[in-house]
């Protein structure tokens, strides 16, 4: 029963990974906390629920329509949005991404109504077995997607210039600019390349969660404690932290009650914290 | 000075919002009337916090909560009457107030403001987990029984009458809190908590203070708003939206002011609550999403809120009657002296030029007047530092430094780039502990102790990188440092403009903020923040960086002025020439470690010293050393 538990909470972590890493990048690079964070994942929920519903299309299918198109939202979002409150005081970027949020969420209950919506992939039901732990095929696909994912993000960022040069202005924006990076073009690419990570976990996500105009407030909160965890600005520290959280929340709601996981998870944050202030992976930075 | 004219809006609106109530009969209205009563209350409370402080949370909810939730429990299981419980309540929103900022203020800003709405969703999902005790999602009623002890009154205007007077009281409380040293203090480690616990503010005590009264009124409208709806359950008393309404209305109406989150309840309020109503059943969502894009609008384009419409217009006459009476002063020019000297000087600078067009940058306006005083024999000492070391990652940047400093000198500390010399005065501050070594002032050890103390000791700061409080006027900035000394916000304002005349900053321009004036008058302005806290010793740090000779002159001066009056000095400094006429004492740094201490004629001789700054002895580049230094 442990062994199925853990087995379940490794592939949960590497789809919270996937779906917090967005707000890593987006931090570490433009210095802002993308507080609509959740929202775009509703929003890539809702996208992979139309797709599915409407052409028939298996939800892992329409990762190639939903990524792309959610890493063009990105730019465009950060162009309009964003750009105006960089280096502005943070009461700003919270009233701007906060106002950004509340706009996308009630947008889609106007929309979609408060109804709770599931995709069915075509083998939603289907198990593997192995030995005595049971695993949905939806989440080993997720698993796997989810891996190849960060796997393609990191080498993305280790080995191409355009990776170099994120991590550059990550780094010091000003150094960057003096070395020929254009700052703005890869603020704008750093938050689409975030928003179309978060849009690939919302849609590897659709099989397994159901999908509700409120869900982005609960993640996005998974999302915050999973980043502070990591240490903020360390991607390593969120990948190894989403992995760390899905387990705590596994194991407490084994041995406890799923109610209380929330809480639990809390708590183990804030004994992090007093440890290390600055989380798992945190180093200060003024 | 206007001051009755100050007061009367005020007077006005209060007695305006005691009326009110007792003309509408429309128990709809009425409702409505205790509904913007209830927001202008939390709005003020969380701007005492988010706008004063800077301690933005978005999870004010949780205090509004349990302060709800303690009545209502009290009385259900206890039988303590709710008045009674209002007090539990506020107890208990105290004890979590503290709690939770001790925990959460540990986290940069913006993560501590997510932390909050993080710690209002446990609270949101835990309560009705407690389902024996809390009731579950339905919640907890309270009784029925009229009186006051029960919050619970058969006419509705009592519950509105009872807001205003809340609100009124908290109103004079954010006006007091304001002008008093709490209020500056809030707002100075808003603006900057380097500057502001160099100034001596406790910055982790008094975010705890902030979030503290805020909690607390914020426990006192749900008391009242628990009173009027009888009926506790998470989604009323831990509200999400309320928690952004109440940072919503105050950036709207002006974060950081006094009238900012009234004209933001009184305006947003009634629109939120029509819409509600208008469109709630068919378009649920639509008043939220009108306030995500209100939200965005004022960020983008009224930052400070609709108060600053108002600001505006009386900063725009101010300037142009400023810019007027400039001109007027630049008109009489001719006949006023100081604009002769200046042009003396100018006449000089251009005649010596041709002289020393090789070295334009150098100090050579330094050479003036004023043998300097010999270090007293049996001078005392004021600053012990023994053995001080400190290691950042592999890098030594402070190895065993010990020195004294005396009693009314000016010691000097120079040294390249990189040698410590920031460091073992953030060690000496009181910002970064040192690995080893202790450090003394006055014979008491202060080795540890946080730059607040340290101000308190009586060791003041000048930083390298200028640290002014930005959105605070010249004066207000000098006050922050003189309210370490009084509490008395009158004495305040007169030891700050006596500050301020010390260093020679012109009385005309007290009332401007930090962005309006020159280099040099900034740096007038930290010096003067820094006396105004009355110290025996001020930390220099590379103050005539940026300046022009003429300015240096100035700042030499200056210095040498406050030394004679007693304040003991350390300079850090690259002019050299400077530092040489300034100094009484010299102390080297090179690499971390103590190269050498003495008078200037012999640091400058000291065969290190010239190696550590030109990489050859003495010997080897004597004519390259006298060549470019005389």
């Amino acid at each position: 029963m442990l062994a199925q538990i853990i087995t379940l909470a490794i592939c949960n972590g590497s789809i919270y990974a996937l779906m917090t890493i967005g707000l890593t990048l987006i931090f570490g690079v433009l210095n802002i906390v993308n507080f609509a964070h959740g929202e775009f994942l509703m929003l890539s929920l809702f996208s992979a629920y139309w797709l599915t519903t409407l052409s028939g299309m298996s939800p892992y299918v329409s990762l190639l329509i939903v990524v792309p198109v959610f890493f063009l939202l990105g730019v465009l979002i950060e162009r309009l949005l964003i750009r105006p409150i960089i280096d502005k005081p943070f009461v700003a970027q919270i009233c701007s991404t906060k106002g950004l949020s509340l706009i996308m969420m009630n947008a889609s209950l106007i929309a979609w109504g408060p109804s709770v919506r599931t995709v069915r992939a075509n083998f939603a039901k289907s198990v593997i077995q192995f030995k005595n732990i049971y695993i949905p095929t939806t989440h080993i696909v997720s698993f796997i997607i989810a891996l190849v994912a960060l796997g393609l993000l990191f080498y993305l960022l280790q080995k191409t210039y355009v990776g170099k040069a994120i991590r550059a202005v990550s780094q010091n924006a000003i150094s960057a600019q003096l070395a020929g990076v254009n700052t703005k073009q890869i603020y704008g690419l750093a938050f689409g390349i975030g928003i179309a990570c978060t849009a690939g976990a919302g849609v590897i996500m659709s099989p397994i969660y159901a999908t509700t105009f409120a869900i982005g407030q609960t993640f996005s909160s998974l999302a915050f404690l999973i980043v502070v965890f990591g240490g903020v600005r360390s991607l390593t520290g969120t990948v190894v932290a989403a992995f760390i959280m899905a387990l705590v929340e596994a194991l407490a709601s084994f041995y406890w009650t799923i109610h209380i996981k929330d809480a639990v998870m809390y708590a183990v944050l804030l004994i992090i914290l007093l440890v290390r202030p600055t989380g798992l992976f945190g180093s200060k930075r003024g | 000075m206007g001051q009755d004219a100050k007061k009367a809006p005020w007077i006005v609106l209060f007695a305006a919002l005691l009326v009110v109530p007792l003309l509408i009969s429309s128990p709809y209205f009425q409702d409505i009337v205790f509904l913007v009563y209830m927001q202008a209350i939390l709005s003020v409370a969380w701007n005492i916090a988010g706008g004063f402080a800077g301690v933005f949370s978005i999870g004010h909810s949780i205090f509004f909560g349990v302060s709800a939730y303690t009545i209502s429990l009290m009385s259900k299981h206890y039988g303590i009457p709710p008045l009674i419980g209002v007090i539990i309540g506020i107890v208990l929103v105290i004890a979590v107030c503290q709690t939770l900022g001790r925990l959460l203020l540990r986290l940069q800003d913006m993560f501590f403001t997510l932390a909050t709405s993080a710690a209002l969703l446990i609270f949101y999902h835990s309560t009705p987990y407690f389902r024996n005790i809390t009731g579950g999602w339905s919640g907890v009623s309270l009784g029925r029984e009229l009186g006051i002890i029960n919050l619970a009154f058969d006419n509705p205007v009592w519950y509105s009458i009872i807001g205003a007077m809340v609100l009124i009281a908290v109103t004079l409380l954010s006006i007091w809190i304001k002008n008093s040293k709490t209020g500056y203090y809030f707002m100075a480690l808003r603006e900057d908590e380097a500057a502001a616990s160099a100034s001596g503010v406790n910055v982790q005590a008094y975010k705890i203070r902030a979030l503290t009264i805020s909690a607390i009124i914020t426990a006192i409208a749900s008391a009242i708003a628990t009173g009027h709806i009888r009926q506790v359950s998470p989604d009323f008393a831990f509200s999400a939206l309320r928690s952004i309404e109440m940072f919503l209305f105050t950036i709207v109406g002006g974060i950081g002011t006094v009238a900012g989150p009234l004209i933001g309840a009184f305006l947003l309020t009634p629109i939120s609550e029509f819409l509600r109503v208008q469109f709630g059943g068919r378009i649920a969502g639509l008043n939220q999403l009108i306030f995500g894009v209100v939200l965005i609008i004022i960020i983008l384009r009224l930052p400070e809120g609709l108060v600053s419409l108002a600001w505006h217009r009386r900063r725009a006459a101010k300037h142009n009657k400023y810019v007027k009476a400039e001109n007027a002063k630049i008109n009489a020019s001719c006949e006023n002296p100081a604009y002769k000297v200046q042009d003396e000087v100018l006449e000089k600078v251009l005649k010596e030029s041709n002289m020393e067009v090789q070295n334009p940058d150098d100090d050579c306006r330094i050479e003036v007047t004023q043998p300097k005083s010999p270090v007293q024999e049996k001078a005392d000492k004021l600053l012990c530092v023994a053995g001080i070391s400190k290691k950042f990652g592999g890098l030594q940047a402070l190895y065993d430094v010990t020195f004294d400093v005396y009693n009314g000198e000016i010691l000097g500390i120079i040294g390249p780039n990189g040698a410590g010399k920031s460091t073992l005065f953030n060690v000496i501050n009181g910002f970064i502990k040192p690995d080893s070594g202790t450090i003394k002032f006055l014979g008491s050890p202060i080795t540890g102790k946080g730059p607040h103390k340290v101000f308190e000791a009586g060791i003041g700061r000048i930083f390298q990188h200028l640290k002014p409080l930005r959105n605070m006027t010249i004066v207000d900035n000098v006050k922050v440092g003189a309210f370490g000394l009084t509490s008395d916000r009158f004495k305040a304002g007169r030891l700050a403009k006596e500050a301020l005349e010390r260093v020679g900053f012109s009385p005309n321009r007290y009332n401007l903020l930090p962005g309006q004036i020159n280099v040099l008058e900034q740096k007038q302005l930290e010096l003067a923040r820094v006396l105004a806290g009355d110290p025996k010793l001020i930390l220099v740090d590379e103050i005539m960086a940026g300046l022009k000779p003429e300015e240096i002159d100035e700042v030499v001066e200056i210095l040498r002025g406050l030394s004679s009056q007693g304040i003991t000095l350390a300079i850090i400094e690259h002019r050299m020439r400077a530092v040489m006429k300034l100094s009484n004492r010299i102390m080297v740094l090179h690499h971390g470690r103590k190269l050498c201490e003495g008078t200037p004629a012999d640091v400058v001789a000291d065969d290190d010293v010239v190696e550590a700054y030109l990489g050859v002895t003495l010997e080897e580049s004597q004519k390259a050393a006298w060549g470019s230094d005389n």
